[in-house]
């Protein structure tokens, strides 16, 4: 069985226990970053929590420091944000799910069915970042729009008699939009992730006669289950995070979490709310990883 | 870190002398001495010849108020380069006043009901402008309450409007009298608005007719709250609430809206550029709001000499009748009128507003809400979560 | 119901290659189909942002190339671009080898807390960052929003590197350094090719995030300019088709770079 643990990197002499990091040269590998860490996130992470648990005086726009929880209180209770959140939430989850599938289909053809063409196949995926954010969305306008490429191509096929309104400004404006510039960001830790199962692990389990679905949770997931854990994360976070896309093409359904922490930052300026509607937000979101990593393991077993 | 610390940073204690201000001062003294400079005020036309006059002019405003291309001869023959920053929204500028913007910018332009708040906390300075530029301005305007502060002057008007609707004239033959009668069934996926809290909810409050004397900013929570129901009802109509005017003026462009809320006369420019024909009008029965653009200096610029000179430059008859005309807007010099191009939108506007001296009406009013809650009036926290409400529903 | 044993027919086989190859097909017009508009509408005369293509023209290039605030605002995003796949390249793939050595739990722990910059809104780190830099009397500039590009692009690249690593075959290293290898070149040698691809990919990721980050950028930058921060600046007064043009530019030369780094990776030196 080949051997998985770390550990057996063998660029350093072992020394201790197994599987133990702190070791001098390693923690000098680990430095720049862990420094760079604390520096600038840290401690202006800290910064914001801090903030949070003061209260603003609009009149003399200064924050004061008042220690006090309402904040919280006021992120939490009410149903203005946590409807918000929720929607936020079930955007990016769905984005995920999404960005997940079609990622894995893509990384594993790549790797399996056309070994030879992988590293291209590869590279145009990556290329296609490249095309931008912003400008990016607009093309979508085009492509989307009543005026636009699908509703023109339908109407003088035939198809349709009207354009079909819920291509654009809709919900699922937002989710082609998003997929169509997260789908890269999911493949590439999948494709580094399915590099490390061996070909003839997967095919004698093909060959032992178990369906796709079989093969898939007893080798792959297991195998990749980190992989798809940030395959997920990256789409999760980068779509729930996104509140530019939705008020470009999401129309009036637009509004997400991201929109309303930064009225509190801008127009209402209110910067104690919004670090806490920040803060709570992201504990939430964490909460959701931990819950789905738990949920592939368990899949896995 | 402990509390006083951060209390200090919360407070934004100005008498702490940081490197920054340090070097300001000492790099300010060296060129006072090595050049033995004068201001000269040469106010009468642009040809200003200023000693102490180059290097770096920041900008900090909205695109297209640094007018580079008109500033063009000024900044050639003084040797100064234009650094210019563009803001999407004001609210932008305020944090970024507040992170060290205020040591890092020259030139700024603020809107009239956002400039009491920057003179009030101290990030920009005195204008000190006497002589003919200032008094070249509009009677009105050199009396205007937000360029003033504590007896000091402190801004500079550079332009003014009003905020019409704008149409497409091939889908509408006009606007229905009152801003609710838009909930009618026949706008549908027709509208579109900017997404802010504070005009959107103005002008639906001034068509319900809440407030008293004219002032639609001042609502107790129950009228805002008919307010954000209107809107709702507003919203079904809908199409997309847009960040700027910009991306406005994009969807009437494309057909994907046909009529657009609290506007800008220049969306119809921006439009014509793209070859699509706009309208702009107002709801007779409402009307709407104004507002106005004016320098301000930062407190503590850089390059304070450079920033008065670029001003007095652009405020020439001449000079604010193009940056008028290339934004659709109107002049604030009296002379400036006249030199518009005959067939400017400029020249539309209502000048006997701004003529009189004080001025009155609208365009002394605000539309922004008061700071804090007084009594029952609400305020501008429960406008951002009512609008907030309306963007959820 | 009888057990298959043994590779499926070949028709069948034959079968799933042709759908797998138009699943890949489809997916990749899905991700270009934008980017051909952007490019096509780069050349068009009509500076409307939509069909009908009324003609061709370079006059939205020349545009670009003359304005002088583009330029800048185009070789500083470049400037930050390249800072940040570098430094956050090293520091992301220093830290995803080093945190290898350590437990599974404590590997875990990393995992969240390394995304924990990428779940808090951008504007917040953007405003905390730029408040934080302030007080300590740091200036704002080019340099400072180097900082934040950083931080958002370093969680994606350790993430990548650790998904490679995770359960990466070290057999292969074992048997060089058995044959006396040393462990730079083991390294060198062995692990450096097998994990290349992924680190080219997190640079690459670095690169893009860098080029489209516009937020971080606004409050940390102070009075400089960088592409899209302009562009979004530029929503205020009208989308004109330069950012088209520019669009295209910046499209063509990264690809050109990730060509030529592609190329270089691939020499054995």
């Amino acid at each position: 069985m080949a051997s998985t643990d770390t550990a057996d990197v063998v660029d350093w002499p072992r020394r201790g226990r197994r599987g133990s990091g702190w070791h001098f040269r390693n923690l000098v590998l680990l430095g720049p970053a862990a420094a760079f860490y604390v520096a600038f996130f840290l401690i202006p992470l800290g910064l914001l929590v801090v903030y949070s648990f003061y209260t603003v005086d609009q009149v003399k726009l200064q924050i004061t420091p008042a220690f006090s929880g309402s904040n919280y209180r006021a992120a939490l209770s009410g149903s203005l944000y946590l409807n918000v959140v929720l929607r936020t939430v079930l955007l990016g989850l769905a984005v995920g799910i999404v960005v997940v599938a079609l990622a894995f289909c893509f990384a594993y053809i790549a790797t399996f069915v056309f070994p030879n063409q992988r590293e291209l196949l590869l590279f145009l995926l990556l290329a296609s970042i490249f095309g931008g954010y912003l400008v990016r969305i607009y093309a979508w306008r085009t492509i989307l729009g009543d005026q636009g490429l699908i509703n023109s191509l339908l109407i003088s096929v035939g198809v349709v008699n009207h354009p079909l309104r819920f291509l654009l400004f809709s919900r699922f404006a937002v989710l082609v939009t998003l997929v169509n510039f997260l789908l890269p960001f999911g493949v590439l830790p999948l494709y580094g992730a399915l590099q490390n199962v061996p070909r003839d692990v997967l095919e004698s389990a093909r060959d032992l006669g178990g369906g796709p679905v079989s093969v898939f949770r007893t080798t792959l997931l297991p195998l990749t289950s980190t992989g798809i854990r940030v395959a997920f994360a990256f789409a999760f976070v980068l779509a729930a995070g996104d509140y530019v896309t939705p008020q470009l093409v999401g129309g009036t359904n637009g509004i997400m979490i991201g929109n309303v922490v930064a009225d509190q930052f801008g127009v209402a300026y209110n910067w104690p709310l919004g670090a806490a509607l920040a803060i709570t937000t992201m504990l939430l979101v964490l909460a959701i990883f931990l819950l789905i990593g738990k949920a592939i393991a368990l899949a896995s077993r | 870190m402990d509390e006083s610390y951060v209390r200090q940073i919360a407070e934004r204690d100005l008498q702490r002398l940081t490197r920054r201000m340090f070097l300001a001062r000492a790099s300010g003294a060296v060129v006072a001495a090595s050049g033995g400079v004068t201001l000269l005020s040469g106010w009468s036309d642009g040809a200003t010849r200023l000693a102490k006059v180059g290097g770096q002019l920041v900008f900090v405003g909205v695109d297209g108020e640094d007018a580079r291309k008109i500033a063009q001869p000024f900044l050639k023959k003084n040797h100064v380069t234009l650094k210019v920053s563009y803001i999407a929204d004001n609210d932008t500028l305020l944090t970024k006043l507040r992170t060290g913007g205020d040591h890092q910018f020259d030139v700024m332009t603020i809107p009239k009901d956002s400039a009491p708040r920057e003179m009030a906390l101290g990030f920009v300075q005195p204008l000190a402008l006497p002589g003919p530029s200032f008094k070249g301005l509009f009677p009105g305007l050199q009396k205007a309450p937000w360029i003033t502060h504590g007896g000091k002057v402190y801004g500079f008007p550079l332009i003014w409007g009003s905020e019409p609707c704008v149409y497409n004239p091939k889908k509408f033959n006009g606007l229905p009298p009152k801003y609710t009668d838009f909930a009618d069934k026949k706008y549908a996926r027709s509208l579109t608005t900017i997404d802010e809290p504070y005009g959107n909810q103005w002008l639906v409050a001034k068509s319900l007719g809440f407030g008293h004397n004219g002032n639609h900013n001042e609502l107790t929570q129950a009228q805002l709250d008919k307010v954000r129901d209107a809107w709702i009802e507003l919203k079904k109509n809908v199409v997309s609430m847009t960040a700027a005017f910009g991306d406005q003026t994009d969807l009437l462009v494309r057909g994907e809206a046909s009529i657009a809320l609290n506007s800008w006369q220049a969306v119809v420019q921006f439009a014509k550029a793209k070859g699509v024909t706009l309208k702009y009008a107002t709801p007779k029965v409402d009307g709407t709001y104004f507002w106005s653009d004016s320098y301000f200096i930062a407190s503590h610029a850089p390059n304070p000499d450079t920033a008065r000179a670029y001003i007095s430059y652009m405020t020439s008859p001449a000079n604010n009748a193009r940056v008028a005309d290339s934004l659709q807007s109107g002049c604030t010099v009296a002379k400036a009128v006249n030199l518009l191009p005959s067939s400017s939108i400029s020249r539309g506007y209502p000048y006997s507003v701004v003529k009189a001296a004080p001025m009155h009406g609208d365009i002394v009013r605000t539309i922004l809400p008061p700071e804090t809650s007084q009594g029952s009036i609400v305020g501008k926290d429960a406008w951002v979560k009512s609008w907030e409400q309306v963007k959820a529903s | 119901m009888t057990l298959r044993i043994g590779p499926a027919p070949r028709a069948r086989r034959r079968f799933r290659r042709w759908l797998a190859a138009a699943f890949v097909v489809l997916v990749l017009l899905f991700l270009f189909l934008p980017i051909v508009l952007i490019v096509l509408f780069s050349f068009n005369s009509s500076p409307t942002l939509s069909f009908p293509i009324s003609g061709l023209t370079l006059g939205w290039y020349r545009e670009v190339f003359n304005d002088p605030l583009f330029v800048t605002a185009f070789e500083n995003s470049l400037e930050l671009a390249a800072v940040t796949a570098v430094v956050a390249g090293l520091l992301g793939t220093t830290a995803a080898f080093a945190v290898g050595r350590f437990g599974r739990r404590f590997q875990g722990g990393i995992t969240y807390a390394v995304l924990v910059p990428s779940i808090l809104p951008v504007l917040v780190i953007a405003i905390s960052l730029a408040v934080f830099l302030s007080a300590i009397g740091i200036s704002l500039s080019l340099k400072t929003a180097a900082i934040g590009h950083v931080l958002i692009a370093f969680p994606f690249v350790f993430l990548i590197l650790r998904a490679r690593l995770e359960s990466f075959d070290y057999t292969v290293l074992e048997a060089a350094r058995d044959s006396g290898a040393s462990p730079f070149r083991a390294f060198r040698d062995v692990t450096l090719p097998l994990v290349r691809p992924s680190i080219i990919g997190a640079a690459l990721i670095s690169i893009s995030l860098s080029l489209d980050e516009f937020v971080i950028t606004s409050f940390t930058i102070g009075p400089d300019q960088t592409l899209p921060v302009l562009i979004w600046a530029k929503l205020r007064v009208g989308l004109d088709p330069g950012v088209n043009a520019l669009a295209t530019l910046v499209l063509t030369g990264t690809l050109a770079a990730g060509m030529i780094s592609y190329r270089l990776s691939r020499i054995r030196l």
